[in-house]
């Protein structure tokens, strides 16, 4: 952002280092994680200084918020630590020699899940014991609980595992896929799992049918992956403009991929869905931000996040911030109207 | 700028964790992240150490030869972003694996590619055993087949009449890498890392017999090398088509292929090279003033055509002049 991109309602910060990700804690601070092993905080978004914290000894690779304020962490020292909105970590697991690559929190808050390696770890309460849920066939690409908290779905080679825990008994489910796949995102119903593979393609999952569909288009792999707060519309990076696939929820036709908003020379590399409108922001890879209306299909640049490809963008839980960083420690917080040019 | 990558190979017992460690823990002013395929063998608690699992891929594209490596393409991107906590990166592989997934997940993987450049294969050779080694499977002859620097390490443990057959049974295999003695892997660490092989400066040094334009060597397991030369200018668009068909259509055979070609309009070398199906292409140092330009080329696969091949790379040449 140069001195002509001074937005009202717009913050930018530098921290330095490459942002692993970004999240609102629940008690309304704004988080950066980052690859130097610390995380910057700021109390609320429109924060005038950043607290730092150095966890870690090598690099924060996830995050998730925890359930009453502040967050997880998992990082390539092998460390779960707990950050508490007081500034109090604690370190809740420990595995020399391995990285914890993923976390999820089940949105209630009540479970958590890490993967590190072939393994997935379970929490199922605030102060539980991990247990080791067995060990997949490849590396977990991807890990993410459903809505309800029932489902927990680990993506590696060959497909997503599937563990069941609404019952009371744990059940173990396996859908098959082609190939390598990664980052794994549920819609806000649970019925749709969207997948995504290292070949360049989306694995769409219907629960409901049973039924999968490879989305196909790419250009490049479609690492990040969000659904629309109506749970109709799939949103994607991996493509020169914001690659949205409309969902056919009532019937069964194909979903039908629109690409918009497209940029000479560059790709989308993150995509966030509002939680209650139909509203996305995205970053390309030169650093560019825009925000896209979904029900038009159109998007507008809003600030350059200093040429350099955003890593990680996320919204507040009432839709009112927006934060993100880049690979080069830049970061910003922005209220919705600000970003909606209002 | 990416990051340089250097892959350390060798067979069971060669001397690969010897030379890791030395490079772990000696003073060369550089800090290296490792990337090892037993953890626990490394005597250094450095937070730069990386356990991996080999997992390897094939590709969905049909291609029996087109496999990856999975864990790699996570470790390195996501050691990438720590950019400036390391100068290179190294990778080790077990003893018995094949190169060329590794070296195939720099170019199969965009992630990777963007984030990363291979700098060179590096094999430790056990001198006294590689005989041995090299009738007993495949996997000490891919290892040799690969490299650009082959450490030929335990030279101590032979005689001069036994070093010097060694050293001549490795370079029959591979005559273009670099090949340097060692006791214990006692070998500089500025010879190992950060050698850039891969801008194949090397190749404007291949043995002068080899410089004939249509020399060939035969191996043993059907390894045939076919090296070329040409005096004449290349034409790009020319090659790039015939190199592609070439892969493409013989690629599963072809181990390695590269080369520094004179191009025809350009004033800078132009480097290749290839794996398999896959190849790179590149810009070179530029030609000094007066210096003679050629363009050499070596490929290196099972049961190649000799003569198709040299006829194909000599059709790529232009008449005439630059």
């Amino acid at each position: 952002m140069g001195e002509d991109e001074q937005i009202q309602g717009v913050s930018f910060w530098n921290f330095g280092v490459h942002v692993a990700g970004c999240l609102f804690g629940a008690e309304g601070a704004v988080y950066f994680t980052l690859t130097d092993g610390s995380v910057a905080r700021l109390e609320a978004p429109s924060s005038a200084s950043a607290d730092r914290f150095g966890l870690h000894g090598g690099a924060i690779l996830c995050q998730a918020p925890a359930p009453n304020g502040g967050l997880f962490t998992g990082g390539d020292d092998g460390r779960l630590i707990q950050l508490s909105p007081n500034g109090e970590s604690v370190d809740l697991a420990s595995l020399p020699g391995r990285w914890i690559e993923h976390l999820s929190v089940s949105p209630a808050g009540a479970a958590l899940a890490m993967a590190s390696g072939k393994n997935v770890f379970f929490f199922p309460g605030p102060d539980a014991e991990g247990v080791d849920l067995g060990t997949l066939p490849s590396s977990i690409g991807g890990l993410a609980f459903s809505p309800d908290g029932g489902l927990l779905a680990a993506s590696h080679y060959g497909g997503v595992t599937l563990w069941d825990f609404s019952s009371g008994e744990t059940t173990l489910a396996r859908v098959d896929l082609p190939g390598l796949a990664l980052a794994t995102v549920f819609d806000p119903s649970g019925r749709y799992l969207a997948v995504a593979n290292q070949e360049k393609s989306v694995s769409l999952v219907d629960l409901a049918k049973g039924q999968v569909r490879q989305l196909q288009g790419y250009a490049r792999k479609p690492l990040s992956l969000c659904f629309a707060p109506g749970g109709d519309t799939l949103l994607t990076s991996g493509n020169a403009g914001f690659t949205a696939w409309d969902l056919d929820t009532e019937g069964d036709d194909a979903p039908l991929q629109i690409q918009f908003a497209k940029q000479e020379e560059t790709f989308l590399t993150q995509v966030a869905a509002h939680p209650l409108f139909p509203v996305a922001i995205g970053g390309f890879s030169e650093g560019s931000v825009f925000i896209a209306e979904l029900s038009a299909k159109a998007a507008v640049y809003v600030f350059n996040l200093e040429a350099h490809k955003p890593t990680a963008l996320a919204w507040s839980a009432d839709g009112m911030h927006a934060c993100g960083g880049n690979a080069s420690g830049v970061c910003f917080t922005a209220l919705l109207p600000a970003l909606l040019g209002a | 700028m990416r990051i340089p990558v250097t892959i350390l190979t060798g067979y069971l017992g060669a001397g690969k964790t010897t030379l890791l460690n030395r490079i772990l823990t000696e003073d060369h002013g550089r800090r290296f992240a490792v990337v090892v395929n037993e953890f626990g063998e490394i005597g250094v608690d450095n937070e730069l150490v990386v356990g991996a699992d080999e997992e390897i891929f094939e590709m969905n594209n049909g291609c029996v030869c087109c496999t990856v490596r999975g864990d790699l393409m996570r470790i390195l991107t996501n050691l990438a972003k720590r950019r400036g906590a390391f100068d290179g990166i190294l990778v080790e592989t077990t003893g018995l694996a094949d190169p060329a997934p590794v070296i195939q997940t720099f170019y199969m993987d965009e992630d990777t590619f963007d984030a990363c450049e291979l700098d060179s294969v590096v094999t430790v050779v056990d001198a006294a055993n590689i005989e041995a080694q090299l009738t007993r499977g495949h996997e000490a002859l891919d290892q040799l087949i690969y490299a650009d620097l082959i450490v030929l390490n335990k030279a101590d443990l032979l005689g001069a009449a036994e070093l010097a057959r060694a050293r001549f049974r490795v370079s029959t295999v591979n005559p273009y890498a670099r090949l340097v003695e060692a006791e214990r892997c006692n070998v500089g660490l500025d010879v190992v890392l950060g050698r850039k092989s891969f801008d194949l400066t090397r190749l404007l040094r291949i043995e002068p017999e080899l410089l004939t334009g249509d020399a060939a060597h035969v191996h043993d397991d059907g390894i045939t090398d076919v090296s070329l030369v040409s005096d004449r200018p290349i034409d790009e668009g020319r090659f790039k088509a015939w190199l592609g068909e070439l892969l493409r259509t013989r690629g599963q055979d072809i181990l390695r292929a590269k080369g520094i070609l004179d191009i025809k309009g350009s004033e800078r070398r132009f480097v290749f090279q290839g794996v398999h199906m896959l190849s790179e292409f590149s810009t070179g140092q530029p030609w000094r003033e007066g210096e003679p330009r050629a363009s050499k080329a070596v490929f290196i696969g099972r049961d190649l055509d000799r003569r198709a091949i040299t006829d194909g790379f000599a059709a790529c040449a232009v008449e005439g002049g630059r």
